[in-house]
């Protein structure tokens, strides 16, 4: 249910007069492409394009290409745009409807796996405990982190996202 | 300098409570364990106390999880920042990832009293509620700004004259800028000063603040790769003997994967990558036997003997 209405607020507010009046200022200058480093590796990734989709409302094609997962968020072209478009914060924003409407990258999912079984991103294995203490590091405690980070994720409906991802 | 950053009188404030709760990350001590206990030796000698806990989670990762939610980021990020409110310190960081969520967390939510509203009535059933304003810095930060460059040269024992360094900051030790409000986001000095105060030198290069490109290893490993290129050919053309980092996923990004971009691309770069608390040690005359480097993928021996 969350998500569901979640994405509706977020589309709202992406489509909505505030969100639409920074986008508008746009004038296709490209610097936020000039500085942006997958770009530059990879000419098909253009945040200028992004930008101007969204602001003729597309943002149905925004979210069905794949290229949108590209972003590394390095926030160069929010820096660097003469208007102060936040465009990399923009594309945040458009991921989070993309994740909803058409699911993550695995990588993510399986990040997203691990955070809602131990509450961070690497597990703390034998071989770990060994090195940590040749290096006279402490131990690692395991807490029962994993407990607050779970109501965290049903609050935010973000461990039913994550139910229909691992289905998929 | 488009910012500004703390002044020098408010960090000689700070001076007499030199005392964090310190934020470990989950990769550093998980995978790059040489990177904390290179961290934590030399805070020691700096004479900087640190607190710990460990009931963190991850802070959680400002790009996939953000992309993901940016409602379930936030409400995490304030979790942890919950648990320093509640032990009265403010936060030291390792990791550039963990800086820019705790610190842009601590931020959104102390701006926008109705997000903060909403965050914390997710964290309600936790019994946790968020008053926001806590203080997050990265260790640059307080080598830089708290103890300061001077010092550190006056403290050193062991400088490392004729080592050529190139710096490597990380995008979220100083983007967005606004937030972050450390250093210049386009052209930062803290590092390469870092690197000048242990009597190294640090040399200018193409691209200097390109993402590393680890951010894209779990959404498209060619790309990832293609980017590490592009920093690693820049940084080899400058002539240096070394990469600094201030960051994980800088480290893993130059020093494991250094391998498989020189694999994939047919390349030699042969350069050992050190995370910046690694050099600041073995300037300040840590035995270097102590420090782990034996971790390190890409062999650090031509520094030491370099710099012995
Ligand atoms: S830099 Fe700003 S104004 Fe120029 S194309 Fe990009 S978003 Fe538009
Ligand atoms: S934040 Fe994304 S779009 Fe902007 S410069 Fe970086 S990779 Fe390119």
């Amino acid at each position: 249910m969350e998500i569901e209405k979640d994405l509706e607020k977020l589309i709202e507010e992406i489509g909505g007069e505030d969100f639409q009046k920074k986008v508008q200022v746009c004038y296709q200058c490209g610097t936020c492409v000039g500085g942006c480093p997958v770009a530059w590796v990879n000419e098909n990734f253009n945040p200028r394009k992004i930008m101007l989709a969204l602001s003729r409302g597309e943002i149905d094609e925004i979210i069905n290409n794949d290229l949108l997962w590209f972003c590394c968020y390095c926030h160069t072209c929010l820096e660097r745009c003469p208007q102060k478009i936040p465009v990399s914060e923009i594309i945040v924003k458009l991921k989070n409807i993309a994740a909803k409407v058409r699911g993550i990258p695995e990588g993510y999912v399986n990040e997203l796996k691990m955070i809602a079984k131990t509450g961070r991103i690497s597990s703390i294995s034998s071989a770990t405990e060994r090195r940590r203490e040749q290096l006279n590091l402490p131990k690692l405690v395991q807490t029962s982190v994993e407990k607050d980070i779970k109501r965290i994720l049903k609050q935010t409906g973000t461990n039913l996202f994550l139910e229909k991802e691992i289905k998929k | 300098m488009k910012r500004t950053r703390a002044t020098k009188e408010e960090s000689n404030l700070e001076k007499e409570n030199k005392d964090y709760l310190l934020f470990k990350g989950c990769l550093i001590p998980s995978s790059l364990p040489y990177m904390e206990v290179a961290a934590r030796r030399a805070l020691e000698i700096l004479e900087i106390k640190i607190t710990e806990t460990d009931n963190f989670s991850c802070c959680p990762d400002p790009i996939g999880i953000k992309a993901i939610s940016e409602l379930t980021w936030l409400s995490m990020g304030a979790r942890n920042l919950c648990i320093a409110q509640e032990i009265g310190k403010d936060i030291l960081t390792l990791c550039n990832g963990c800086y820019e969520t705790l610190k842009e967390t601590s931020h959104a939510l102390s701006e926008d009293s109705e997000l903060l509203e909403k965050v914390n009535k997710i964290l309600l059933p936790l019994n946790r509620k968020y008053e926001g304003n806590t203080i997050v810095k990265h260790i640059a930060e307080v080598l830089y700004l708290d103890i300061g460059t001077n010092q550190i040269t006056n403290m050193i024992k062991k400088p490392l004259y004729g080592l050529k360094v190139a710096a490597f900051y990380g995008c979220h030790l100083v983007r967005p800028s606004d937030v972050m409000n450390f250093d210049d986001p386009e052209e930062p000095k803290s590092l390469d000063e870092l690197i000048v105060a242990l009597g190294a030198d640090s040399l200018p290069r193409m691209r200097k603040m390109f993402c590393c490109g680890a951010p894209l290893l779990g959404v498209n490993m060619d790309l990832s790769l293609n980017i590490a290129k592009e920093n690693l050919d820049n940084i080899k053309t400058s002539g240096v003997d070394c990469i600094v980092t201030l960051c994980p996923f800088c480290q893993t990004q130059f020093d494991r994967n250094q391998k498989v971009v020189e694999r994939r691309f047919n390349k030699e770069y042969n350069l050992p990558v050190f995370y910046y608390p690694e050099l600041l040690c073995l300037a300040l005359g840590v035995d270097p036997y102590q420090l782990g480097f034996d971790l390190h993928i890409v062999k650090v021996d031509q520094v030491l003997n370099k710099i012995k």
